[in-house]
C-alpha cells in the first residue's frame, strides 16, 4: 500500500468517488478527439475536426476549454444522485456545447466564451465559498476554464480594453485560488475519526465510535502524566535550557522542537516530548501542551485512548530554506523556491491548559485567545 | 505597440499562459505571508514581477526578458522534478493532475512557445547592404 493511502486526506488533493465518472469521460473524450484526427475530410467527423483546425489560436483555446468543461460537467451528472445540482451540471454541459457551436459557426466567440467560462468559474467560486470542498477533477476543470477565459479576454482590441481584460484575468485567477482555499478549509476540520481533514492534514482510517472505559482510563492517565512532566516547561527559559528551540514566540501555536528527542527510540514518553507548543500571551509565552512524534515515516502511533487519541500526519506540505511556507495550493503549486513534502511522520498533540475542550486534538484560535487572556 | 496588435499566434498563447502563471505564483507566494514567513515571499514575488514585466513586451521579447522567463520556468521545472523525486523516494503516489498541468506542462509549453516566438529583427535586403549609402 502507498503510505498516503493509510490516511484520509483533504478532497483538495484527491479525486472523490463521485467525480471518478467525470475523469473517465474526460479520458474517453481525449481518445475520441485523437481518433477524429484520422477521419477523412469529406466525412462529418473530418469536417468538424477541420473546422476546429481552421480557428485562430484564441478561439481554438476557448473551444477546447468549453469542450473540456462540457464533458467534465456531463460526467458529473452520472456521479451524483439526481437533484438540483445535477440539473445545474447538465445545464452547464449543454450551455458549453451551445457555446462551441456558436464559435464554430462564426458567432461572437469572445462574448460567448467569456460569458460561459466566466459564469462557470463564478458559480464554482460561490459554491466553494459556501462550503463545498473542491477536488482534483474540479480544480483541473477550473484551470482549463481559466485558460479558455484567458484566451477570450486577451488580447482585447484596443489598449484600454486589453488592460481591462488583463486585469479581469488576474482578478479571476486570484479569486479562484482564494475561493478554493476557502472551500477546502470550511468543509474540513477536526482531527478525529469521522471528520473531513482540512488541507495538509492526513488522518488514519478508523471507526467513529465512543471510547471504551479502559481507553478512557488510559487516556486520562497519560494526560495526567503529561501535565505533571510538562509543569517545569511553563517557564520557556527552562524549556530552552532543556534543548527546545524556543526562539521568538509570536503566534498562537508556536512549536518548539527538541532535536535531541527526535528519533531517540522513545515513543510517546511524557518526560521527553519531541515538541512543546506555546502561545504568545499578553504577558509572555503560555505553554499550551506538547506534540509527540513517531520516529519513522509510515509508523502508526499507539492510540492508547482509542478514538480519543487519533494521531495524524501532514501531507502536501511546502518547505523552503526559511521553513514551512504553506501547503500545495489548489491550483497545484508551492510558492516558488519551496518543495512539496508528500507526507510526514505521525504526530499527536496533548494540551495541558486547564479546560482545553479537546485534550488530544486541535484548539481553535478563539479558545486559545480567551484562555490566555486576550 | 498596443497589446495584441501584431502578435503572432505563439506570442498570443505565450501571453495567456504567462498571465495565469504569474498570478498563480503571486497568490501562492502570499500564503507564506499568511503563515508568518515573509522571507519565503521573496522568490515568488520576484518571479511574479519578472513575468509581469515580461508580459508587457511579449510582442517583441528582448533578450533580457526571454532570459527572465526562462529562469522562472526552469525553476518551476526543477522544483517539479525535486517534488517527483521526493514522492518516489518516500514511496508516495506520483504528482496530481493539477500539479502536472501547472508545474510540468505549463513551463514546458512556455519554453517551447518562447522559442517559437522569437521574431528576428527585419534585416535589410542584400542590395541595400551593398548600395545602402546611396
Amino acid at each position: 500500500m502507498v503510505p498516503v493511502d493509510q490516511y484520509l486526506i483533504s478532497p483538495l488533493y484527491r479525486t472523490i468517488d463521485e467525480h471518478q465518472t467525470a475523469a473517465a469521460f474526460l479520458l474517453i473524450s481525449a481518445l475520441v478527439f485523437w481518433w477524429a484526427r484520422k477521419a477523412r475530410p469529406d466525412t462529418r467527423r473530418g469536417h468538424l475536426y477541420e473546422s476546429f483546425g481552421q480557428l485562430g489560436p484564441s478561439p481554438k483555446t476557448a473551444v477546447a476549454a468549453m469542450a473540456f468543461s462540457s464533458v467534465a460537467h456531463f460526467g458529473l451528472v452520472f456521479g451524483h444522485e439526481p437533484n438540483g445540482l445535477t440539473l445545474g451540471y447538465l445545464a452547464t454541459a449543454a450551455a458549453m456545447g451551445y457555446g462551441i457551436r456558436v464559435v464554430m459557426t462564426g458567432g461572437r466567440w469572445r462574448r460567448w466564451s467569456a460569458g460561459l467560462l466566466g459564469g462557470s468559474l463564478a458559480a464554482f467560486a460561490f459554491a466553494t465559498v459556501g462550503g463545498t470542498a473542491p477536488d482534483q477533477i474540479a480544480m483541473l476543470t477550473k484551470l482549463v476554464e481559466l485558460t479558455g477565459l484567458a484566451a477570450a479576454l486577451s488580447p482585447m482590441p484596443g489598449v484600454r480594453l486589453a488592460r481591462v481584460g488583463t486585469a479581469s484575468l488576474v482578478i479571476v485567477t486570484a479569486a479562484l485560488s482564494i475561493s478554493s482555499w476557502a472551500g477546502a478549509f470550511s468543509s474540513g476540520g477536526g482531527h478525529h475519526h469521522g471528520d473531513t481533514p482540512p488541507p495538509a492534514v492526513a488522518l488514519p482510517h478508523g471507526e467513529d465510535r465512543n471510547p471504551t472505559d479502559s481507553e478512557l482510563l488510559a487516556a486520562d492517565e497519560f494526560h495526567r502524566r503529561v501535565v505533571e512532566e510538562l509543569a517545569p516547561y511553563r517557564d520557556a527559559a527552562v524549556a530552552a535550557e532543556a534543548g527546545y528551540k524556543i526562539g521568538k514566540i509570536t503566534t498562537l501555536d508556536f512549536h518548539a522542537d527538541n532535536p535531541s528527542f527526535k528519533n531517540d527510540g522513545r515513543i510517546m514518553d511524557p518526560a521527553h516530548p519531541e515538541t512543546l507548543v506555546y502561545a504568545a500571551g499578553p504577558d509572555g509565552p503560555v505553554l499550551l501542551g506538547a506534540m509527540f512524534q513517531m520516529d519513522e515515516l509510515g509508523d502508526t502511533g499507539p492510540a492508547i485512548g482509542g478514538p480519543l487519541t487519533v494521531w495524524h500526519a501532514h501531507d502536501h506540505v511546502c518547505i523552503s530554506f526559511t521553513g514551512i511556507t504553506g501547503a500545495v495550493s489548489p491550483l497545484g503549486a508551492c510558492s516558488l523556491g519551496s518543495v512539496a513534502i508528500p507526507i510526514t511522520n505521525e504526530m499527536i498533540h496533548v494540551f495541558v491548559l486547564d479546560g482545553a475542550p479537546d485534550r488530544f486534538g486541535e484548539l481553535s484560535d478563539d479558545w486559545i485567545k480567551q484562555a490566555i487572556g486576550f | 505597440m498596443p497589446e495584441g496588435k501584431g502578435m503572432t499566434s505563439h506570442q498570443l498563447l505565450l501571453r495567456i499562459i504567462l498571465i495565469v502563471q504569474a498570478t498563480l505564483l503571486g497568490v501562492s507566494g502570499l500564503e507564506s505571508l499568511v503563515l508568518g514567513n515573509p522571507l519565503a515571499l521573496l522568490i515568488p514575488g520576484l518571479a511574479t514581477v519578472g513575468l509581469m514585466l515580461a508580459i508587457r513586451r511579449i510582442d517583441w521579447i528582448p533578450t533580457w526578458s526571454r532570459r527572465r522567463i526562462r529562469i522562472v520556468e526552469w525553476m518551476i521545472l526543477v522544483t517539479a522534478a525535486i517534488n517527483l523525486l521526493l514522492a518516489v523516494f518516500m514511496n508516495q503516489r506520483l504528482l496530481e493532475p493539477v500539479v502536472i498541468a501547472t508545474q510540468v506542462i505549463a513551463p514546458i509549453a512556455v519554453l517551447r512557445l518562447l522559442k517559437l516566438s522569437i521574431t528576428p529583427p527585419a534585416l535589410p535586403a542584400r542590395k541595400d547592404l551593398v548600395h545602402g549609402s546611396r
